[in-house]
C-alpha cells in the first residue's frame, strides 16, 4: 500500500484520490472485469498514468482526470481490438467509438468469457478477436415500406343519425343534463308506478 | 408478398377471394337456423304461455321481451354446441388440408412469415422467455430460417422499456438469433394494439408473406406455426386462420377453473362455430395467421363516429378485422384442432374483470357497424353476439328487477293468484308443472352444452386420459359448474356496471396487464372492490323479503353469490386450492399432465430473465445511463433506421443533466421517456456521470456508481 501513498500526485488530498481509485475501478467493474487481481493491475495501471497526467498538467481534479484516463486506455483498446481505421470518420468521435466499442464486448460477451483479456496488450486470442470483430447488432431487418389501406366503410342510415343525435347532445350540455335526468327520474317513476 | 412471387391475382387464378358461399354452407345454415328457430320458439312460448296463465299485463310484457332477448345467446350457444357435437363425433367438418410432410416439403422453401409479439407495458422476462421458447420451438422443425420473430413494443412505462431491451439482448445471445429475433419500440401506442400491428406492417409488412400474430400472454408450437403456413400456403383463398388457444399455466383456484373451462367446452363451441360460420369465422386477435398483402390492402380499421368510449378509435380490432378481410371476399376460418396453441388466463377477479372492461368497450362499440351494408351479415351476426355478451347482463339485471316489481306489485294488490289454461290444456299441465318444465327447459339449455362437452371427451380415449381420466373429467365438470353457477350473477352486475359506466362516457385506460399467475386476492383489495356487490346483495334481498318471504328462496342463486362476493373471491384467488385440486387430479388439463416441450422451455427461460432481471427490479432506467453495457445497448437501439430522428438535442442534454445533479424525481414520467428516446443524451449523460466528482451528482446517483466498487465497512470500534 505504501506505493499507492507515494503514487498520490501533489497537492491532492488522499480522500479524493481513493475516490478517483475507486471510480476507475468501479468503471472497469462495470465493463466487465471480474477478478480482483486483475481489476487491481488495471486500475493500477490507469492509476499510475493519472498520476503522471496530472502532475504534468496540474489539474487538481482527480475524479476527472483519472475518468479521463480510463476512458482514454479503454478508447485506445477498442481502437485497437476493433482495428479501427485511422480514416474511419466515425470512430474519431470518442463517444460513437466508445458506444461501437462497449457494444462489441457485449456481443462477444466479454464480462462472461474474455473478461481477462479486456484492456490487455495484443496478441488476443483469434477466437476473441472475431467475436468482437465480427459482432454487429441488427434489432430489426431492413426496412420495406407499405401502406395499410380499405375502401370506406358506409355504415348505414341509423348510425348516421344516432351520431347526430350524439353529437347534437353532447354539444349542449344542458340538453345532455336534462336527458340524463329526465331518465333517472324515469326509471323511479316507474318503480313508483309498476309497485302500486 | 415474396419478391419472387408472382403477382397476387395471377396466383390466386380459380382461387381468387369471393364472396360467394357453396351450396353445403348454405344447407348448414339452414338447419342450424331451423333448429335455432325451434328451440327459441319453444322456449319463448313456454314462458309466454306461463305469463298468460296468471295475467299478462304491463310490466309482465317487459318480462316476456327481456326474456325473448336473454333466450338469444343461450339458444345460440346450446346449437352450436350441439352442433360441434355432432359434427366433430359423425365426421361433418372438413379435414384440413394435408400439410405437405416434412420430408417432401424440405426442398420448397417456406414463404417468409413474421411471428410478431405487439406489448405494452407486460413483464419483460414473461415476454421474452415467450419469444425464447417460440424461436427455440421453431429451431426444433428445422424450418426456422423462414421465420422472423418481432418483439413490438409499445411501452411507456420507462423501467418496462429498458428491461425490454436487456431481456431482449439475453434471448437474442442466447440463442444465437441475432437477425431472426427482433425488437422494435414505438415511442407512442397511437392505435393501440390494431396500431401497433399497422406501424410493423407499414415499415415491414411487404417483406413477409404471411404474419403469425401472438399475444403478451400466448404462445405457439413451432410446429404449429409450420402448419400453419402450409395450411395458408394450400388455402390460397383463407386470409386468416384462427386456432384456438388453449390455456395453459394455471395456478390459482380462479386461473384452473377457466383453463379448464376453456380446454373441455372450446373444442365443440368452436367446431359448432365452424359448422355454421365456414368462411365467415371469427379473428380473436391473437393465436392467428393472416395473408398479409390482402390484410395490408383491406384492413386498415375506419375511425368510428362520436368520440370515444362508444366511438373514436376502435378497441376491439379483431372483429372488424375478420369482417374487413370477408368485405373483400377472403376467407376467414377457425383451425379447430387444439394442439400447440396456447394462452394464460388472469390470476384472480380484479385482472379479469380488467380485461372484460376493455373488450366490453370494444364490443360495444361494434354497435356503429350492425348496420353497414358494406360489411357481410354473418361479419355482423358476430358483431351482435359481442354485443349480448355484455349487453346480455344489463338484460339479465333488467329482468331481475322486473321480476321484483312484478312480485311486489303482486303482494302489495293484496289479490290471490288465479290461474287460466294457456294454449296447452291438452298437457294438463297445472301452473307449478309448467314453471317447473319452464325451469327445467332453461337448466337443460344452460347445462346440457357442459354435459355434451365431457361426453365428447368420455367418446374418446385419449383425450379421456388426457384429462385425467373419465371420473375426474366429470368431477371437474361438475366442480367448473358449480362455480359459473357462483361466478355467473357476480359477472352478470360487473358487466352491467360497465356497460353502464361506458354508456355515460367512462371510457376505459389502456395499461398493461398484471399476468402473474401467483398474484393473490386480499381480503382488504376483496372488500373494497366487491363490498358494493354485498350491499347491493343485502337492499335487494330486504326488499324482496318485505314484499314475499318465500321468494328470496327463488332469487338465492342470485343474491347470494353477491353476498358472498367477497369471501368467494377471496377463495377462488387461491393458489393452495388451486394446487390441492390439482395434486388430486381435478380440473386437469392436458397440458397440465404432460407439459408440451416449449411450455417447459418457456418456464425455465422466465425463471433465468427474472434471475437476471431480479436485481435491477425498479432500477432499470437507472442501469441504462450508469452501465456502459446497458447504456451501450439502449443507445445502438435508439439508432435503429425505424427510429425517428432527435430534433432538439439540446433539450435532451438538459434533462440529462437534471437527472444527475437532481436525481430521478426530478423528471416526470414524460420527460425520462423523452430522455431515453435521444440516445446520443443518454449516450453523453453515460460519459459525464463516470466524469463527475461525487458532489456534482444526486446520491442515488452516487450509490449506483458506488455499487460496482464499494467502500469499506466502516471500522468496527472507529469513531465515525
Amino acid at each position: 500500500m505504501a506505493s499507492n501513498v507515494e503514487l498520490i500526485p501533489p497537492g491532492v488530498t488522499a480522500e479524493d484520490w481513493d475516490a478517483a481509485y475507486r471510480r476507475v475501478r468501479a468503471y472497469l467493474a462495470a465493463l466487465g472485469v471480474r477478478h480482483e487481481y486483475l481489476l487491481h493491475r488495471r486500475v493500477q495501471q490507469v492509476m499510475e498514468r493519472c498520476t503522471a497526467r496530472l502532475a504534468a498538467s496540474g489539474a487538481q481534479e482527480p475524479v476527472h482526470g483519472a475518468a479521463t484516463e480510463v476512458e482514454r486506455q479503454v478508447l485506445d483498446w477498442f481502437r485497437a481490438v476493433l482495428d479501427v481505421a485511422p480514416a474511419d470518420e466515425a470512430a474519431a468521435d470518442p463517444a460513437e467509438l466508445s458506444l461501437r466499442g462497449r457494444l462489441a464486448m457485449l456481443l462477444a460477451d466479454l464480462p462472461e468469457r474474455w473478461h481477462d483479456v479486456f484492456l490487455s496488450d495484443p496478441p488476443w486470442p483469434e477466437e476473441f478477436v472475431q467475436a468482437v470483430r465480427s459482432g454487429y447488432l441488427e434489432a430489426v431487418p431492413d426496412l420495406r415500406h407499405g401502406r395499410m389501406g380499405g375502401p370506406s366503410l358506409d355504415l348505414g342510415r341509423v348510425p348516421q343519425f344516432a351520431e347526430k343525435a350524439l353529437l347534437t347532445i353532447d354539444c349542449t350540455r344542458w340538453l345532455r343534463l336534462i336527458v340524463l335526468w329526465l331518465g333517472f327520474a324515469a326509471f323511479f317513476g316507474f318503480v313508483f308506478w309498476s309497485t302500486r | 408478398m415474396r419478391p419472387d412471387e408472382p403477382p397476387l391475382n395471377a396466383r390466386m387464378g380459380a382461387a381468387a377471394p369471393t364472396n360467394k358461399r357453396t351450396s353445403p354452407t348454405i344447407v348448414r345454415r339452414t338447419v342450424f337456423l331451423a333448429l335455432f328457430l325451434l328451440i327459441y320458439g319453444t322456449g319463448i312460448l313456454l314462458f309466454a304461455d306461463f305469463l298468460w296463465r296468471t295475467g299478462l299485463y304491463g310490466l309482465k310484457y317487459g318480462l316476456l321481451v327481456l326474456q325473448a332477448l336473454l333466450f338469444l345467446p343461450i339458444t345460440y350457444v346450446f346449437c352450436t354446441v350441439l352442433f360441434g357435437f355432432l359434427a366433430v363425433r359423425r365426421g361433418w367438418l372438413a379435414p384440413p388440408p394435408p400439410a405437405p410432410a416434412a420430408e417432401t416439403a424440405a426442398p420448397h422453401p417456406m414463404p417468409p412469415t413474421a411471428v410478431v409479439f405487439p406489448i405494452h407495458d407486460e413483464e419483460a422476462a414473461s415476454v421474452m422467455a415467450r419469444v425464447e421458447a417460440t424461436w427455440r420451438s421453431l429451431e426444433r422443425t428445422g424450418r426456422e430460417a423462414a421465420f422472423h420473430v418481432f418483439v413490438l413494443s409499445d411501452s411507456l412505462n420507462p423501467e418496462r422499456w429498458i428491461e425490454e431491451e436487456i431481456a431482449w439482448f439475453h434471448v437474442a445471445r442466447r440463442t444465437r438469433a441475432f437477425g431472426h429475433v427482433h425488437y422494435r419500440h414505438r415511442p407512442c401506442n397511437e392505435g393501440l394494439k390494431a396500431g401497433n400491428l399497422s406501424d410493423f406492417l407499414e415499415h415491414w409488412g411487404p417483406s413477409y408473406t404471411y404474419m403469425i400474430v401472438l399475444d403478451a400472454d400466448s404462445l405457439m408450437s413451432g410446429a404449429r406455426m409450420v402448419n400453419l403456413v402450409q395450411r395458408m400456403e394450400a388455402e390460397p383463398r383463407v386470409g386468416i386462420l384462427q386456432t384456438i388457444p388453449g390455456a395453459v399455466r394455471a395456478r390459482s383456484l380462479y386461473a384452473r377453473m377457466q383453463q379448464f373451462f376453456i380446454r373441455m367446452y372450446s373444442r365443440l363451441f368452436m367446431a359448432g362455430m365452424d359448422f355454421w360460420q365456414d368462411v365467415d369465422a371469427n379473428y380473436f386477435g391473437h393465436n392467428a395467421i393472416i395473408r398479409v398483402h390482402p390484410f395490408m390492402a383491406n384492413c386498415r380499421l375506419p375511425r368510428l363516429p362520436w368520440r370515444e368510449p362508444l366511438g373514436g378509435q376502435i378497441y376491439s380490432h379483431d372483429f372488424v378485422e375478420a369482417a374487413l378481410m370477408r368485405r373483400a371476399g377472403w376467407e376467414v376460418r377457425v383451425a379447430h384442432e387444439l394442439e400447440g396453441s396456447y394462452e394464460e388466463e388472469p390470476a384472480n377477479v380484479l385482472e379479469s374483470l380488467r380485461r372484460h372492461r376493455r373488450w366490453c368497450q370494444g364490443s360495444l362499440q361494434h354497435s356503429w357497424l350492425l348496420f353497414s351494408r358494406d360489411l357481410p351479415l354473418a361479419s355482423r351476426c358476430n358483431f351482435l353476439l359481442g354485443i349480448l355478451a355484455y349487453t346480455g347482463s344489463l338484460l339479465w339485471l333488467a329482468f331481475m328487477l322486473f321480476s321484483t316489481l312484478v312480485m311486489v306489485q303482486f303482494a302489495r294488490s293484496g289479490l290471490s293468484l288465479i290461474t287460466t289454461s294457456g294454449f296447452m290444456p291438452l298437457a294438463g299441465l297445472s301452473l307449478q308443472t309448467h314453471g317447473a318444465l319452464l325451469f327445467g327447459f332453461c337448466l337443460f339449455l344452460l347445462f346440457a352444452p357442459k354435459f355434451l362437452c365431457l361426453a365428447d371427451v368420455l367418446l374418446d380415449a385419449p383425450r379421456r386420459r388426457a384429462f385425467g381420466g373419465g371420473r375426474n373429467a366429470a368431477a371437474g365438470v361438475v366442480l367448473e359448474s358449480l362455480f359459473s353457477f357462483l361466478t355467473a350473477p357476480m359477472a352478470m352486475l360487473w358487466h352491467s356496471y360497465f356497460v353502464l359506466s361506458l354508456t355515460f362516457g367512462k371510457g376505459v385506460i389502456w395499461t398493461g396487464q398484471n399476468r402473474a399467475p401467483e398474484q393473490r386476492l386480499g381480503w382488504r383489495t376483496a372488500g373494497r372492490s366487491h363490498g358494493w356487490m354485498t350491499v347491493v346483495g343485502l337492499a335487494w334481498g330486504l326488499v324482496v323479503m318485505a314484499a314475499d318471504p318465500d321468494a328470496v328462496y327463488w332469487m338465492l342463486p342470485v343474491l347470494g353469490p353477491w353476498l358472498l362476493s367477497i369471501p368467494l373471491n377471496v377463495l377462488f384467488s387461491s393458489i393452495a386450492i388451486g394446487g390441492r385440486l390439482e395434486q388430486a387430479g381435478l380440473l386437469l388439463t392436458p397440458e397440465e399432465r404432460e407439459p408440451p416441450r416449449e411450455l417447459l422451455d418457456f418456464s425455465e427461460a422466465e425463471n433465468r430473465l427474472r434471475a437476471r432481471l431480479e436485481p435491477i427490479a425498479g432500477a432499470a432506467l437507472r442501469q441504462a445511463i450508469v452501465d456502459p453495457c446497458v447504456n451501450a445497448l439502449h443507445g445502438e437501439l435508439q439508432l435503429q433506421p425505424y427510429t425517428d430522428e432527435v430534433r432538439d438535442r439540446d433539450a435532451g442534454w438538459q434533462l440529462a443533466q437534471r437527472l444527475l445533479h437532481e436525481g430521478q424525481t426530478a423528471l416526470s414520467r414524460a420527460q425520462t421517456f423523452a430522455l431515453l428516446l435521444d440516445g446520443v443524451a443518454c449516450r453523453r449523460a453515460h460519459l459525464q456521470l463516470w466524469h463527475a466528482a461525487d458532489a456534482d451528482l444526486a446520491p442515488e446517483w452516487q450509490a449506483a456508481v458506488a455499487a460496482y466498487a464499494p467502500s469499506h465497512k466502516p471500522a468496527l470500534l472507529g469513531e465515525t
